[in-house]
C-alpha cells in the first residue's frame, strides 16, 4: 500500500494499491499538528488494504489541503533542491554531536 | 461525483503531475527528461487475517532518522534506518534535499504515521504495529540501485519481521 501525494509517480511504479491524499508533497499522512485527521487518513489507507479488488486501485482520500486548490499553481515552479552533498545531513548540529557512528540500527548497502 | 466544471467552481484542480513538472522544470535547464520507473501491474497479494490481528509494517522514503542515528547523505544514499516503533515523536529528525520538509520537521508524523498506527494498535484497530519501522531518503536518481538492492533488503526485513501487510509513505 501506498499512501501518496503524487499519483502520477505511484501509478507509473505500480504500487499494487494507492490511497492518494491530495495535499502538497511532505505531508503525505495528514496536516501537522493533527492527529485525529493523521489517524484518520492511516486508518482509510489500511482498509484500502483489505478492500481493493484490483492491481492499482486508487482510494482518493476526501480531505483537502485547503479551501481550493490555488496551492498547485506554485508547485514546482522552479528547481529548489538542495545541494546533493554525500556526507550525512543532520536536521541540527546537535543531532551531529549526538550521532553514534557505530549506529547498530543503521544499515548501509553496498549498490 | 461532480463534473470538472463544477470542481473549477469550487476552485478545484485536478492532481499535480509530478512526472510532468518534473519534465517542465529540467527542461527548462536544459537537462535531459528524467526516466522515471514504470512498472507493470502485480496480481495482488491479500492476507486472510482481519485487521484487527494484522501487525503492519512501517516503511517511509522521507529522510526520517532518529536522534543517535547517522543522518542520510544526499548522493544516492541507499541505506536505511530501524526505527522501533515505540521512538518518541520528539526524537524523530528528517533530512532530505528536494521536498518542503517544514511542516515534517515540526511534526515528523506528517511523513511517518508511526503515532497514528500506534494509536490505532492501542484502540485494536490493528493487532499491532512491527517492532521496528524502516525509513530511507528517497531522493535516489538511480532506478537500478533502488530495485536490485534496497527494495530487496527492505522486502526481506519485513519478510523477516512477518507483518501481514505493509504501508509505505513516499514524500
Amino acid at each position: 500500500m501506498s499512501l501518496s501525494s503524487a499519483l502520477s509517480i505511484s501509478a507509473s511504479a505500480a504500487a499494487p494499491r494507492i490511497a492518494f491524499l491530495d495535499y502538497p508533497l511532505g505531508r503525505t499522512a495528514g496536516p501537522p499538528f493533527d492527529p485525529t485527521k493523521q489517524r484518520d487518513v492511516t486508518l482509510r489507507a489500511l482498509k484500502h488494504i483489505r478492500d481493493a479488488k484490483s492491481p492499482g486501485e486508487v482510494l482518493v482520500l476526501p480531505h483537502r489541503w485547503a479551501a481550493n486548490d490555488d496551492w498547485k499553481d506554485g508547485v514546482m515552479q522552479k528547481d529548489s533542491r538542495l545541494p546533493r552533498h554525500d556526507e550525512p545531513q543532520y536536521q541540527t548540529p546537535a543531532d551531529a554531536d549526538a550521532a553514534d557512528p557505530t549506529c547498530p540500527t543503521c544499515v548501509f548497502l553496498t549498490a | 461525483m461532480s463534473t470538472p466544471d463544477e470542481q473549477q467552481a469550487l476552485g478545484r484542480q485536478p492532481p499535480v503531475d509530478y512526472i510532468e513538472r518534473t519534465r517542465a522544470v529540467y527542461s527548462s535547464k536544459g537537462y535531459s527528461a528524467y526516466q522515471w520507473v514504470r512498472n507493470e501491474p502485480m496480481p495482488l497479494a491479500a492476507t486472510d487475517r482481519p485487521m484487527s490481528e494484522w501487525r503492519v509494517g512501517l516503511v517511509a522514503s522521507g529522510g526520517i532518522y532518529a536522534l543517535s542515528q547517522v543522518a542520510f547523505h544526499f548522493r544516492d544514499d541507499v541505506s536505511y534506518r530501524e526505527i522501533h516503533r515505540d521512538t518518541p515523536t520528539e526524537d524523530l529528525r528528517i533530512t532530505h534535499f528536494a521536498y518542503d520538509y517544514a511542516d515534517a520537521r515540526q511534526d515528523p508524523n506528517v511523513v511517518f504515521p508511526l503515532a497514528a498506527l500506534r494509536g490505532l494498535a492501542n484502540e485494536g484497530a490493528i493487532g499491532s504495529v512491527s517492532e521496528r519501522a524502516y525509513t530511507f531518503m528517497g531522493g535516489i536518481y538511480s532506478a537500478r540501485k533502488v530495485r536490485d538492492t534496497l527494495a530487496p533488503a527492505l522486502a526481506d526485513r519485513l519478510a523477516a519481521d512477518e507483518v501481514d501487510v505493509a504501508l509505505m509513505v513516499p514524500v
